[in-house]
């Protein structure tokens, strides 16, 4: 989530695209360098390898500096960003399907990572600290119901963008937020509960 | 300690992993100026839009094209008397014997000519003289075709007869009635 404080400090994402729609070049390098690590983490948990997500990320950053004329300065950018990476990682995804020796994916972001060496960014989050939220979210959404999730939660959209950036509808998205929220909490309370019998073992 | 709800812990850990995306570092792309760029290929909408422009302007000249043919080729407004007013237009049941003869001869007279005649009631009411040319303007050199002619001829003629006793003509047309079109253009080369 982008720093408060800092906000006041630094150009706002809307006033560096709006810049760089003008033709400054130095302002687009300033948000693919506040946007390149949260865009290959998204793409991660969305096409399964690091390597594959980082290409996206270049591809997503790319296609919104050549259709900066389009961008409406008026709405956040990083919604508007959101929405080609989501696209890019479904187009992504139909391609891969399209190719016959395909790997075999499944269905939760982290599926697509098995046999795969973690990138230098899945190691970093792996050692995250924490008691592991959003590593318990990672391995047992599914993708769209982790995007939407990590979209509001983590990046600060609103449900109706997070929609917007998956291609449902309001509705859909809150119902995606609803389920996500609603997997969770039901493997958190297993969890402390088999924490509290561990730490109250039954005596008989 | 009570815990907090879910909602919260999901901001909290989110913070948490976004300072760790904060700290990692990838090389910044290489953006080229973007006068530079190539013009962007139109989106789905704007082709969407360019061919509904298309389609507009398609309807457009439609109508146009429908509404000058409708403006030109329909009734005239000259002041020039018609040559034939209909009082009344007789039901197909109500023809004459030789009216209906000389309907079938028509035909029989396009099949011969190759082309079509004029089809209103007014050329056909000049057939007979016409007719009369007619086989002087033919490659007649059968007597068979000769009398075949000749007798179309005489069938015509009656029923050009029966047509101007069975209509009455009016000098000025009543609003409700059709006007009878010209005759065709190449009526003139018949005579």
């Amino acid at each position: 989530m982008p720093d408060a404080a800092a906000d006041h400090l630094e150009p706002t994402d809307e006033a560096l695209a709006a810049a760089a729609r003008g033709g400054c070049v130095r302002s687009y390098e300033t948000l693919d360098r506040r946007y390149r690590a949260r865009l290959v983490h998204l793409l991660t948990r969305r096409v399964g390898r690091e390597a594959d997500a980082e290409d996206l990320a270049q591809a997503t950053l790319w296609t919104a500096y050549e259709k900066l004329d389009r961008y409406d300065p008026r709405r956040r950018f990083g919604p508007w960003l959101f929405t080609i990476a989501v696209r890019k990682a479904i187009d992504h995804g139909r391609a891969s399907r399209r190719r016959p020796a395909a790997e075999p994916r499944g269905d939760t972001p982290y599926a697509g990572l098995a046999g795969n060496e973690p990138g230098p960014l899945q190691r970093a989050i792996d050692a995250e600290a924490g008691d592991g939220l959003w590593k318990r979210a990672d391995a047992l959404l599914p993708k769209n119901q982790w995007t939407a999730l990590w979209l509001v939660y983590g990046e600060g959209l609103t449900p109706a963008e997070a929609g917007k950036a998956l291609g449902v509808s309001r509705v859909n998205a809150r119902v995606l937020l609803h389920r996500a929220r609603k997997t969770l909490a039901a493997d958190l309370a297993i969890a402390r509960a088999h924490t509290h019998v561990a730490e109250y073992p039954v005596t008989s | 300690m009570p815990t907090p709800p879910l909602e919260t812990e999901l901001r909290r850990d989110a913070d948490a992993r976004c300072r760790v995306l904060a700290d990692q570092t990838f090389p910044v792309g290489d953006y080229p100026p973007r006068q530079t760029l190539p013009a962007p290929s139109p989106g789905p909408a704007a082709v969407l839009g360019r061919l509904a422009r298309l389609a507009g302007l398609g309807a457009a000249a439609t109508a146009a094209l429908l509404l000058t043919l409708t403006w030109f080729g329909g009734p005239s407004e000259s002041p020039s008397p018609p040559a034939v007013w209909l009082a009344d237009r007789p039901a197909p049941g109500q023809l004459g014997v030789s009216l209906q003869a000389m309907v079938g001869g028509l035909g029989e007279v396009e099949t011969e000519l190759g082309q079509r005649l004029g089809p209103s009631l007014a050329a056909a009411a000049r057939l007979p003289g016409r007719l009369d040319a007619l086989p002087r303007g033919l490659d007649a050199a059968h007597d068979a075709t000769r009398r075949q002619w000749a007798q179309l001829g005489e069938d015509l003629r009656a029923a050009g007869a029966d047509l101007r006793r069975s209509w009455r003509l009016d000098p000025a047309p009543p609003p409700a009635s059709g006007r009878l079109p010209a005759a065709d253009p190449h009526d003139a080369a018949f005579g």
